[in-house]
């Protein structure tokens, strides 16, 4: 949700200053690290993912300035995701660059795979072994000297959250040289990398490690060979793959992985010790439970529940009550109410303070009802994602995803879409195949409410009853089963493997989740509320000009006939085509003014909820997957929202519901 | 299966520097390559005419007189030029086929080899003297795998049908751990590149440990401190030893 850090980078700009990359598997600390050397808060979260764009910062030390990149996670550069591709594209594009290896010291067998990827690559680089206190309680004890000497690089022990070693690794910096860990090959595959390699064109890293790209059948670099190579070099070197895979029974890449393996498996002998102890401890019991058969489900249960409390009884209640009567019913209404009542031009007046007025409504909206609301929610949603509750999720949907054609990996951005529609659909490059990326995207923007609109939904809900948010919950899942269902079944392809990293559980670190809500709600203050405010006064000149009064009346056939809600409602509705989040505030002043029974509420939160997705999260889908597909998602969801709100309405009202 | 270099391996040796044994059996290996041959070219689907074996069979000049004494012996039958298994041609062949695709799953798994060509001789040559039990028991050391490198089904032996009443055979697929137990992988045993690449990553490989953590939901286990959810299909594709 930080928008502004996460600006592409210019591939070519090899500017002067020095720069420095951080890279690693996911989820090992590389964006804690980022934030400790630059001072740029991105967020942190204990799920492998967090990262699926480039940020980039500035630090200085050792008298110099510094450019500092924080990367997507990779287990590989050869890619098989996109934000994989991401990292792989840097590295490839960059000339002279330092690379910083984060490594998670209690898994650095499989972080050594990358470090013999980057190795080969060429460039000097510091290996960086994170997360030592975890590997000390794991009974693992590297001889980080050692693993040095045989790697030819600094290696660093840190502990990222303590900010421990980082001063050592500033250090280390000027001393990174390029790695000298390489794995021996088959003898046939090293004559076809040297004879790939002296086919390629210059690039900014060591050709040999690109012809092991290729030779590996990196489907993702063909399109950059094709433009860079001169003709027929191409073909020449589709022929050396197929020649060389065909003497093989195995895949290339498989068979070099095994070479590779051999080799790192040979060095931790050397440098790694493992002691055997007992590590039973609360938060890994808390961990199993989560994810277990049995106890999964209640345990979902309760942090909805939980969650329910704090932000629709707590923060909707309580807080907003406080904010909304208290400070703007008794004391900025009225104050502006009165300094307004000077203004000597009626519309001016109204402008402010009126029905649609900036004030009243703008501002009392964004501040006194959303912000309270959604400073609470992004508070719990940032405790739950630092403990590494998210990712046990997809152990429990996995087999319910796969009906729908994807896998459990999906369940990360559609839970991450709770915060931010928005983010999520870029968080949706995790996802291996096309078919999958492109259902998450259609199920975010049709059935996920994001932070913003899920509070005030849990607000309104959470003043109405426990059955009706019940309710809610089951209709969104149940449609978003059917919905994905059948797109399932339309949107070609297949769904990818399901292997996911399930990360250890964590006690969630105060100071990371303060900064993060600190973070979000800066954000949102900086997005959300100018559009409320825009849309207040779009709302005030379509009044004005009697425009809102013939959509009101346009609509009544849908709204009043067939959803049965109050005339009203059209209004909210209008306002959730800005932001949905900016319908649902309407509908709860229309709440608390006693104008929806039960079943109405009901049906317009779905509406709401189902509605059109926001404005910025258009443009991502625009970003991701093109204009069509974005126009057509769009066209779709909005009469698909309108039928299941109708459904809902019958459904309910044949079962008598009354709250 | 080594029909395409036949005629250069039998006849003239160059490919095969070892000498034959004594009472090594020419004609016998020409009959059973063509057995398999049909056999391959039935697993492909359609019609198998005389016509057909002769061209893809082209390095064995005789391959007319070759069917007839396969017909006089009751291996196969023809219908107006179409060829058939009698049931005995049908068990002969699958032995050969089994064994020549057990060989392969136990070069390239087992033994590590890597080179296509080696692989391919070396499982021509041993399908033609692997006795039935021996084959058997390369079988159940691997587990029972269900196919070869290649993806082709190898037709199970009378100890696969007693792998359900044996109580602990020596290799099991990864799914079949219990919650608890620990795996030496052996091989992995899929022609999906992907799905390679990806437990390769994860430093899923032949050699490696690996525990069992949770079997419901889904499948969790532990690669060194690295807990990994993943498919039960891909964990039947992984055959484990298991180790205490
Ligand atoms: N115990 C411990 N936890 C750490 C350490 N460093 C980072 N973490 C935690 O690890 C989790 C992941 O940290 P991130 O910085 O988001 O990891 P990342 O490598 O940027 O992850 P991706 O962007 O998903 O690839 C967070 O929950 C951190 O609090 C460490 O040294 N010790
Ligand atoms: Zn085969
Ligand atoms: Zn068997």
């Amino acid at each position: 949700m930080h928008h502004d850090s996460h600006d592409k980078i210019i591939l070519k700009d090899v500017a002067a200053v020095p720069t420095i990359a951080l890279v690693g598997n996911p989820n090992v600390g590389k964006s804690v690290i980022f934030s400790l050397l630059t001072g740029n808060y991105v967020t942190v979260s204990n799920y492998p993912g967090t990262t699926v764009e480039i940020a980039k910062g500035t630090s200085s030390f050792d008298g110099g300035a510094y450019r500092i990149i924080d990367t997507p996670g990779a287990n590989s550069l050869t890619p098989r995701s996109e934000d994989e591709k991401v990292t792989r594209d840097l590295l490839l594009s960059q000339n002279s660059m330092t690379v910083v290896q984060v490594a998670d010291s209690k898994n650095l067998r499989r972080s050594l795979i990358l470090t013999s990827q980057l190795a080969e690559m060429g460039m000097p680089m510091v290996l960086v072994l994170n997360m030592a206190d975890e590997a000390k309680s794991a009974g693992i004890s590297i001889d980080a000297k050692k693993l040095a000497e045989r790697l030819g690089v600094p290696v660093v022990e840190t502990v990222a959250t303590e900010k421990r070693g980082i001063n050592k690794l500033i250090a280390s910096i000027a001393l990174a040289r390029s790695c000298s860990f390489k794995a021996s090959n088959h003898p046939y595959i090293r004559s076809s990398l040297e004879k790939i390699t002296d086919i390629l064109p210059a690039v900014p890293v060591a050709k040999q490690s690109v012809a092991a790209m290729i030779l590996a059948s990196d489907e993702s670099l063909h399109e950059w060979l094709r433009t860079t190579c001169a003709d027929g070099q191409f073909d020449t070197i589709e022929a050396i793959v197929k020649e060389t895979q065909s003497h093989f029974r195995e895949p290339l890449g498989y068979l070099m992985g095994r070479r590779r393996l051999d080799e790192i498996d040979s060095l931790l002998h050397d440098v790694m010790t493992t002691e055997q102890i007992d590590r039973s401890s609360w938060m890994s019991v808390a961990g199993n439970l989560s994810q277990h058969p049995v106890f999964g489900i209640p345990i979902l249960c309760l942090v909805l529940y939980l969650i329910y409390l704090f932000v629709g009884k707590f923060a909707a209640g309580t807080c907003v009550n406080f904010i909304e009567e208290s400070i703007f019913g008794h004391y900025i209404n009225p104050a502006v109410v009165w300094l307004v009542s000077y203004l000597p031009i009626p519309l001016l007046r109204d402008l402010l303070v009126g029905k649609f007025g900036l004030i009243t409504m703008g501002l009392t909206y964004s501040i006194a009802i959303v912000l309270p609301i959604v400073g609470f929610f992004f508070l719990a949603f940032g405790i739950l994602e630092d403990t590494g509750y998210l990712p046990r999720l997809t152990i429990m949907a996995n087999k319910g995803f796969k009906v729908l054609g994807m896998n459990g990996k999906a369940v990360l951005p559609i839970v991450l879409g709770l915060g931010c529609v928005t983010m999520a659909t870029l968080t949706t490059r995790i996802l291996d195949t096309k078919k999958e990326r492109i259902m998450a995207t259609f199920l975010l923007a049709l059935s996920i409410p994001c932070s913003a609109q899920l509070g005030v939904i849990l607000g309104i809900l959470g003043k109405l009853s426990l059955s009706a948010f019940v309710i809610f919950v089951l209709v969104i899942l149940s449609q978003l089963l059917v919905v994905g269902f059948l797109a399932g079944k339309l949107v070609p392809g297949r769904a990818s493997d399901f292997i996911i990293e399930i990360p250890p559980f964590r006690l969630p670190q105060l100071s990371n989740v303060i900064l993060k809500t600190i973070s979000r709600i800066e954000w949102f203050l900086k997005e959300a509320v100018p559009i409320f405010l825009l849309g207040t006064f779009v709302l005030f000149v379509a009044d004005k000009t009697g425009v809102l009064d013939a959509l009101v009346a346009a609509a009544k056939p849908v709204v009043v006939t067939l959803l049965m809600l109050p005339q009203e409602t059209a209004v909210a509705f209008v306002m959730g085509f800005l932001r949905r989040d900016y319908g649902a505030a309407g509908l709860y002043r229309l709440y608390e003014d006693g104008l929806l029974n039960p079943i109405q509420v009901i049906v317009s939160l779905v509406i709401v909820t189902l509605f059109v997705p926001c404005i910025a999260n258009f443009f991502v889908i625009i970003k991701e997957h093109g204009l069509k597909k974005a126009l057509a998602m769009t066209v779709v969801i909005f009469p698909l929202a309108v039928c299941i709100g109708a459904i809902v309405n019958i459904i309910l009202r044949m079962l008598h519901y009354s709250g | 299966m080594a029909w395409r270099n036949r005629g250069r391996r039998w006849r003239g040796g160059r490919l095969v520097s070892k000498p034959k044994p004594s009472n090594f059996d020419y004609r016998q290996t020409d009959v059973d390559e063509l057995l398999e041959l049909i056999y391959t070219l039935m697993e492909s689907g359609g019609e198998i005419t005389v016509e057909k074996l002769k061209m893809k069979n082209e390095q064995v000049p005789d391959t007319d007189e070759l069917l007839a004494e396969m017909v006089a012996a009751g291996l196969i039958s023809t219908n107006k030029n179409v060829v058939s298994f009698t049931e005995q041609g049908r068990v002969e062949a699958e032995k050969l086929i089994r064994a020549h695709r057990l060989a392969e799953r136990l070069l390239t798994d087992v033994l590590l080899v890597e080179e296509e060509r080696d692989i391919e001789n070396q499982a021509c040559e041993m399908e033609h003297i692997l006795k039935p039990e021996i084959v058997d028991n390369i079988c159940t050391i691997l587990g029972h795998p269900r196919t070869c490198p290649h993806g082709h089904e190898i037709p199970p032996g009378a100890c696969c049908m007693d792998r359900k009443r044996t109580a602990a055979p020596a290799v099991l697929t990864l799914d079949e751990l219990r919650s608890g137990e620990s795996g030496r992988i052996l091989y992995i045993e899929t022609t999906d590149h992907a799905r390679l690449d990806k437990l390769t990553t994860f430093g899923i490989l032949p050699g490696t440990i690996v525990r069992m953590h949770q079997r419901q939901p889904s499948l969790v286990v532990l690669v060194g401190e690295t807990q990994l959810a993943l498919d039960r299909e891909i964990a039947q594709n992984i055959h484990v030893v298991k180790t205490e």
